[in-house]
């Protein structure tokens, strides 16, 4: 099962003199089992693409078809859809209301009428999901969390409709570096063992390069690339001419083959890196 | 939806309206109304109509905008003729039971709802055509010369009202698309279950403005803000023969609604 998009374009507006048109025709399908970067500089219209994966908007042009349903059909049940497919927003932590923890990450399944025995199981799920202690948050207020520990009760809020897809829009941005190693942590661990889809939107390029398989680069609405992360990340000239950088590491070794050392220019990661640079060196040394 | 409200929206343009000194426009929308609720009969309406429609082909504003501004108030217009149309005592043109239309009726519930569409349109082509800034300098100036007080603080609240009204919308939104994520629903069940929907998107609605609010005070205070004491203006608001121009022509607006309405 998967989401297609075939010929997706929206219009904000449309007849009027703030017409715009945020995405063009754009086709992608997110296949169940992966997980997936998506890139773009701001105002690329990343948002407005993810919110077609649950329905929150229809294309104005196109189709969306999750696991076989067209999202713009009349009459199709967008609850079911918003089940299947998790949208978690950029700073989620702003959407809780409720008095307790437990009630706010019980609000979806609330809404999708569980029964409370169910809701209950659900919500310490989610909690252990987001690593959240259930004896521990249940009860407090989330407003007196930090902003690490609410955005994983935001969260747990979207997981407790236990989504087969999980779409996250820049889950670390105003985290500070340990808020965003848990959040990263917790999202791999989703991806593992629950099997969960997963999107991540995110403009940190290191981040994406220790975390997905393949890349989705957006840029003015339209689709760049959709390819896996190494071939989108050795077009870093295209890249940074649409405003859009490389990962640390990449840009080390192109630093380094500039300065005239025989180093591979497609790594990702610090492990891959300091291989590459030990064989060179080594080679370098043999043959000296 | 949210997106319909035209309240505080501006089309940017450079027409004859938009050149216009905000000041000028205030106090010509505020002559228009007097000419508005002083026509009374055909001859009256003629004239007001054609100076309305003509304003909005000066303005150079989609009609579409105008329309967008005037499509909220369909319940109470639909309800004013309503009432004056079946209620109205008089000669009878068509009767039906008990219902009746009486010639006073139609003219009455015309004329009433004629006047709210114009009164919409006037003062929606008065935020269309005027940016929120300039508009709450006019206010400034025009409470001012009515010896209001605090005449910049209000103006300044307006300003920020004005200002955050985007925002929020915005804001709302985003929050309402949130918790449709979580399966709220927003738009369907009975009176109270709809009610009580509202509160996912209040609480936090509510929240953000207060940080918003706070943080703004905190801004304008790091910027050595201390009200309108000895407040000088980068933009000096200056009336050219434009507005004189503009002027003279609703005061030939206003007297003439005036005679037509109490000598003829």
């Amino acid at each position: 099962m998967s989401i297609v998009l075939t010929g997706v374009s929206h219009t904000y507006s449309p007849n009027s003199p703030y017409e715009m048109e945020a995405i063009k025709n754009i086709d992608l399908d997110i296949t169940e089992g992966e997980i997936i970067g998506l890139i773009g500089h701001t105002g690329s219209g990343k948002s407005t693409l993810i919110q077609h994966f649950n329905g929150l908007l229809k294309p104005t042009k196109g189709r969306v078809l999750v696991d076989g349903i067209d999202i713009g059909k009349k009459g199709v049940k967008l609850k079911d859809i918003r089940k299947k497919v998790g949208l978690v927003f950029q700073y989620p932590e702003h959407q809780l209301f409720e008095e307790t923890v437990y009630k706010d990450i019980a609000f979806g399944p609330k809404n999708i009428g569980l029964d409370q025995e169910k809701i209950k199981n659900r919500v310490k799920k989610a909690m252990k999901m987001v690593g959240l202690d259930y004896a521990k948050y249940s009860d407090v207020s989330p407003f007196t969390l930090s902003g690490g520990e609410k955005r994983r009760v935001a969260l747990a809020g979207v997981l407790a409709m236990q989504p087969k897809y999980l779409v996250l829009d820049e889950p670390t941005a105003g985290l500070d570096p340990r808020g965003r190693d848990e959040i990263l942590r917790h999202v791999t661990e989703l991806h593992r063992r629950e099997n969960i889809t997963i999107v991540i939107v995110s403009h940190s390029m290191d981040d994406i390069a220790r975390l997905v398989d393949r890349l989705i680069v957006i840029n003015q609405g339209e689709l760049v690339y959709n390819n896996s992360t190494r071939e989108c990340f050795a077009q870093y000239e295209e890249l940074k001419r649409i405003g859009l950088d490389v990962p640390t590491m990449t840009a080390l070794m192109l630093r380094l083959s500039e300065k005239g050392w025989a180093v591979r220019t497609d790594i990702l990661t610090i492990k891959e890196a300091k291989e590459e640079i030990l064989r060179v060196v080594r080679g370098g040394a043999e043959d000296a | 939806m949210l997106k319909d409200i035209t309240i505080g929206q501006y089309v940017p343009g450079n027409s004859l309206i938009h050149r216009l000194d905000p000041r000028t426009k205030i106090v010509a929308v505020f002559l228009y109304m007097v000419a508005l609720f002083s026509s009374g009969d055909s001859t009256g309406y003629l004239i007001v109509t054609a100076f309305t429609i003509s304003m909005v082909f000066l303005s150079k504003v989609p009609w579409l905008m105008i329309l967008k501004g005037i499509r909220p108030l369909w319940i109470i217009l639909v309800l004013t003729m309503g009432l004056h149309l079946f209620l109205t005592q008089g000669d009878i043109i068509w009767q039906m039971g008990f219902v009746k239309i009486t010639q006073q009726g139609l003219r009455q519930g015309v004329f009433m709802t004629l006047r709210l569409v114009y009164l919409v349109t006037i003062t929606s082509l008065l935020t269309l055509t005027t940016t929120p800034i300039a508009l709450t300098d006019g206010i400034e100036s025009v409470l001012k010369a009515l010896f209001v007080p605090v005449a910049h603080e209000l103006a300044m609240m307006m300003t920020i009202a004005l200002r955050f009204i985007p925002t929020l919308i915005e804001e709302t939104e985003k929050i309402m698309k949130a918790q449709m994520a979580r399966g709220a629903d927003f738009d369907s069940g009975g009176i109270v279950s709809r009610a009580k929907s509202l509160i996912p998107l209040l609480v936090p609605l509510f929240l953000s403005s207060f940080r918003r609010a706070d943080e703004l005070a905190m801004a304008m205070e790091a910027r050595c803000y201390r009200g309108g004491e000895n407040r000088t203006r980068m933009k000096q608001l200056q009336m050219t023969g434009l507005d004189y121009m503009a002027f003279i022509i609703v005061f030939a607006l206003l007297i003439i609604c005036i005679i037509i309405r109490f000598w003829m």
